[in-house]
């Protein structure tokens, strides 16, 4: 190499470092000029990134059992904080899939929840609402084979059809406990909900039309308590899988019980419950 | 007088053969003798290491899914959403015809179907430690359920 292509080398990279550091300064710079970048509950929930995020699969076989993930990356403070994710099919014959209420002990606004959707192309839909500023939507496309639609599901036989195991009462798991063991406080928790339940719509596809042949047995309300206090409630709707399979999060801030209480829409009541030990 | 030397030999070489066996001394005849405590507890710990892993797998744990190189599902699904506590999977059946696959099945051939058809994922390997994992936590979860022969 000739010396004066080394100099030439040379001053090209550090020509390159230069910029590579300015354009670090000028983000970090831009990044503290944005509102609340530095305090996560002091920005507005006008920001785009606020949008509630929505993951369901954009062809699936199984409309019976339809995974939904929805979240929000939003605060979640005393007096701001995201109070409601509903989740929605409008074209399907039980549009809602139903609403999950949140509190600031959440921690965060996440649901991971299964439906029961017709076949065809439809969008999923996810309605948000902030404490302060009303309310944010999100869809996603989905497609669902001919013949692979979930929604009619007439009960078979009347009310006494139901055989021993249909039903095991609710167990809590928490994938943190079972990944390393332990939590710690202030950490947010994934609680998931386990449980063994039918979920019938009542509904009969006759032709093209949605009939009600029977009566819908469904999972209606799910209660969550910590300690004493009423963290959050979900309102279902016939249109949920049988044995949904829920997860939320949970703020750890003290040493305390998490109950779970599951009510079915015939009024049976199913609860469960797991103490929350720091590490 | 020959016969009855070869009769002492043949008796001789047996008693020796029943005397190690029954000592225990031959290698060959090491499982029959009882485990300690501590294997005892190294089998179950080792046993429990693989629940855990079928556990995370069950219940759609992505991370795990990453470490161990396999898809189970491309949809979001996971093994639980559909058989919560292992339910419905009646793992002391098989092997068995199964109808559903008009195929004589194994637990594990199941195990392929439900990934490929319901949770619409990547088949895994018969031996891999995914299919061990996963194969595990289920009989682990049904210990002590009631067999009903024809029922299933």
């Amino acid at each position: 190499m000739s010396r004066r292509h080394f100099l030439r080398l040379a001053s090209s990279l550090a020509a390159l470092g230069y910029t590579i550091q300015e354009v670090g300064r000028l983000a970090d710079a831009f990044a503290s000029e944005l509102p609340g970048s530095n305090d996560p509950s002091a920005s507005t929930c006008r920001d785009q990134s606020y949008l509630p995020s929505l993951r369901v699969p954009p062809v699936t076989r199984n409309g019976a059992h339809v995974p939904i993930v929805a979240e929000m990356r939003h605060p979640m403070e005393p007096d701001h904080y995201i109070k409601s994710l509903q989740i929605l099919n409008e074209s399907d014959p039980i549009p809602s899939k139903g609403i999950f209420y949140f509190s600031p002990a959440n921690g965060r606004a996440y649901l991971s929840v299964q439906a029961r959707m017709h076949s065809g192309a439809s969008a999923v839909r996810v309605i948000a609402e902030c404490t302060r500023h009303g309310r944010w939507t999100t869809s996603q496309p989905i497609t669902i084979p001919e013949g692979g639609g979930g929604c009619a599901t007439a009960a078979e036989g009347g009310d006494n059809v139901l055989m021993d195991d249909a039903i095991r009462p609710p167990v809590i798991r928490i994938p943190e406990l079972v990944e390393r063991g332990k939590i710690r406080q202030g950490e947010i928790i994934h609680v998931q909900v386990k449980l063994k339940h039918p979920s019938r719509t009542g509904l009969a596809l006759q032709g093209s039309a949605f009939v009600q042949t029977a009566d819908p047995f469904y999972l209606k309300e799910m209660k969550v308590l910590y300690g004493d206090r009423l963290v959050s409630r979900y309102e279902m709707t016939p249109a949920i899988s049988d044995s949904p399979f829920m997860t939320f999060t949970l703020r750890v801030m003290e040493e305390s019980t998490v109950r779970i209480v599951v009510t079915n829409s015939r009024g049976q009541q199913f609860e469960t419950s797991h103490k929350i030990v720091l590490a | 007088m020959k016969r009855l030397r070869k009769m002492r030999t043949i008796l001789g070489a047996s008693l020796c053969l029943l005397l190690v066996v029954a000592s225990g001394q031959n290698p060959a005849f090491a499982h029959k003798a009882k485990h300690t405590p501590e294997q005892l507890k190294a089998f179950e710990q080792a046993f429990l290491e693989q629940v855990k892993v079928g556990d995370l797998l069950f219940h759609g744990d992505g991370d795990t899914q990453k470490r161990l190189d396999v898809t189970l599902s491309n949809t979001g699904m996971a093994c639980a959403m559909c058989h919560p506590f292992a339910s419905d999977t009646h793992p002391y059946t098989f092997p068995k015809f199964q109808e559903q696959v008009s195929k004589f099945a194994t637990l594990r051939d199941m195990i392929n179907w439900c990934i490929e058809k319901a949770a619409e994922g990547e088949k895994i390997e018969d031996d891999s430690e995914a299919m061990k994992a996963l194969e595990t936590y289920i009989y682990w979860s049904t210990r002590g359920s009631k067999l009903e022969p024809g029922t299933h």
